[in-house]
């Protein structure tokens, strides 16, 4: 027992230095030159987004992540948790993770490596941890450190995400050709979890919507989440609107692609591959065609007439 | 006479290193054939005449000589390494004219209303102003991935751009911008057209 509790703790220490991003997306004002500072994620200047259209899995969020992070050990224990033996002498670890009181041995140099989101095969930089090592003490840690990406995507599959809030105006009953007004509010989630002794904050946030109207007709995936409409305005063409062609009873619904992101006790944010959806509960909507009748009676004075 | 021509084969291989250690894509990758920038004119006699040599720019100076690159043969192929090889040229102009402020030949490998090739150009020629010069800023473009493109005909892919720090020194030397080095995924959709290719659209991966 003592000896994993000593484990963790190290672990701890290894992380406890890592709540710094790369240079240029820090706290600090954006740089003022580069590449990297043009704001060129708006409004297409185009008639349609190209970029984006060759790129389908591009996208906006806020909570999305930049980077995606590797972890090398370049005086090296590999998935096993062996180890390189000339490592074992290597001056360059004993150096930089050199023996000291809590520790008999000298540990091994870990690096952290990023690489823009979106390649399958990047060219890594190496992340700069203000000059502090990052120094992993014992194989087993290694091995656990090596394994908690896919422990994490374990994780993100199996939380249970919160679907959006789905909203149909008017409901349950609709008329035919009338704009019904459809939104859905997804939200970002945030679920704190222990991982091999490790703090890991596990965040799921949501990328995309699909309407299904129940007619068989759908919207999306789209970035579009709708709103609801004062009373007074129901029948307003919206952008996720629909108006059924056809009387009938209709369940409609809405599904959310959540991406997920993941860091290790306050450390840089870091992407979980695969995503999760998440359906909310559907609406049953009657839609009925609207008849209208004229009446000359005054209800005042034939509560029983026609229309009364 | 045996010799003397063993002499100039000797003298263009290593004129041939040269340019190829100065932008061409780190390590193997599938990357397209690097934008080879003429660093040294021919000469017709047997030793070899450096008309300029290349100085890059320091907190003192602009850069020197800085080779223009050079579109190369692949880059006006019809093909998706032929797209490759043209956006590899484009971030050679882009890096160009960052080190020197021309930014005409860059301007004109965009369509109107692709994003980062109109807003790049401008960005760098309003550091280039009173004076000012720009120490690094060099860019490459080490990897590129080919994404289906739903438009027939075009080809849309992601390359990832990698961009050294860079300072902006005023006339009298006081640094008046900077930026740390970054790394970032450009999406972008070509046209292959009458005159070769043309960037459709450009914007960065994620914001």
């Amino acid at each position: 027992m003592n000896r994993i509790v000593s484990a963790v703790s190290i672990l701890g220490l290894m992380f406890s230095g890592l709540n710094v991003e790369p240079p240029e997306f820090g706290d600090s004002p954006p740089p003022l030159v580069g590449f990297g500072t043009d704001n060129v994620n708006g409004e297409a200047t185009n008639s349609y987004d190209q970029a984006t259209a060759a790129t389908d899995s591009v996208h906006t969020s806020p909570d999305a992540p930049k980077y995606q992070w590797l972890l090398t050990l370049p005086c090296q224990i590999d998935k096993a948790g062996s180890q390189d033996t000339k490592c074992l002498s290597s001056d360059r670890n004993a150096q930089k993770c050199p023996a000291d009181t809590e520790h008999k041995e000298a540990g091994y140099l870990a690096q952290y490596r990023y690489a823009p989101v979106g390649l399958s095969d990047p060219e890594w930089s190496q992340w700069t941890n203000d000059g502090a090592p990052t120094c992993v003490y014992n194989p087993q840690e290694a091995r656990a450190l090596l394994n908690l990406p896919s422990l994490i995507a374990r994780e993100f599959q199996s939380r249970k995400i919160v679907p959006a809030t789905f909203g149909v105006q008017p409901q349950p009953h609709t008329l035919i050709g009338f704009n019904t007004n459809f939104y859905s509010h997804p939200a970002k989630q945030t679920f704190p979890l222990t991982l091999l002794g490790q703090r890991i904050t596990l965040t799921v946030y949501p990328v995309s919507s699909t309407y299904d109207y129940g007619d068989g007709t759908t919207l999306g995936p789209t970035e579009l989440e709708g709103s609801a409409l004062p009373n007074s305005q129901w029948g307003t063409e919206t952008r996720t609107s629909h108006a059924y062609q056809r009387t009938g009873d209709f369940t409609a619904s809405v599904t959310t692609r959540f991406h997920g992101s993941y860091s290790i006790n306050g450390g840089p944010i870091m992407p979980i591959p695969g995503e999760a959806t998440v359906t909310s509960p559907g609406v049953r909507l009657s839609v009925w065609r609207s008849k209208v009748d004229w009446y000359a009676d005054d209800c005042n004075q034939n509560p029983h007439g026609a229309g009364c | 006479m045996k010799r003397v021509v063993s002499w100039c084969v000797l003298v263009v291989l290593s004129c041939v290193g040269l340019v190829a250690c100065g932008t061409g894509p780190a390590g193997p990758s599938p990357s397209p054939p690097p934008t080879t920038p003429v660093a040294v004119r021919e000469s017709s006699s047997p030793s070899p005449v450096v008309t300029a040599v290349y100085r890059p720019a320091t907190a003192t100076s602009k850069a020197q000589n800085v080779p223009v690159p050079v579109m190369p043969e692949a880059a006006k192929q019809k093909t998706t390494e032929g797209a490759k090889a043209f956006v590899g040229y484009w971030v050679a102009m882009l890096s160009y004219a960052y080190e020197t402020g021309d930014v005409k030949g860059v301007s004109g490998l965009g369509a109107p209303g692709c994003r980062l090739c109109e807003s790049q150009p401008r960005h760098i020629a309003e550091q280039w102003t009173n004076g000012a010069w720009i120490e690094g800023g060099k860019l490459r473009a080490p990897r590129f991935e080919v994404k289906a493109s739903p438009y027939p005909g075009r080809v849309g892919l992601v390359a990832q751009v990698i961009q050294e720090a860079t300072k902006v020194h005023a006339a009298d030397g006081r640094i008046t911008g900077s930026g740390g080095s970054t790394t970032s995924a450009v999406a972008m959709t070509l046209d292959f057209g009458p005159s070769g290719w043309t960037i459709l659209d450009t914007k960065r991966w994620v914001g």
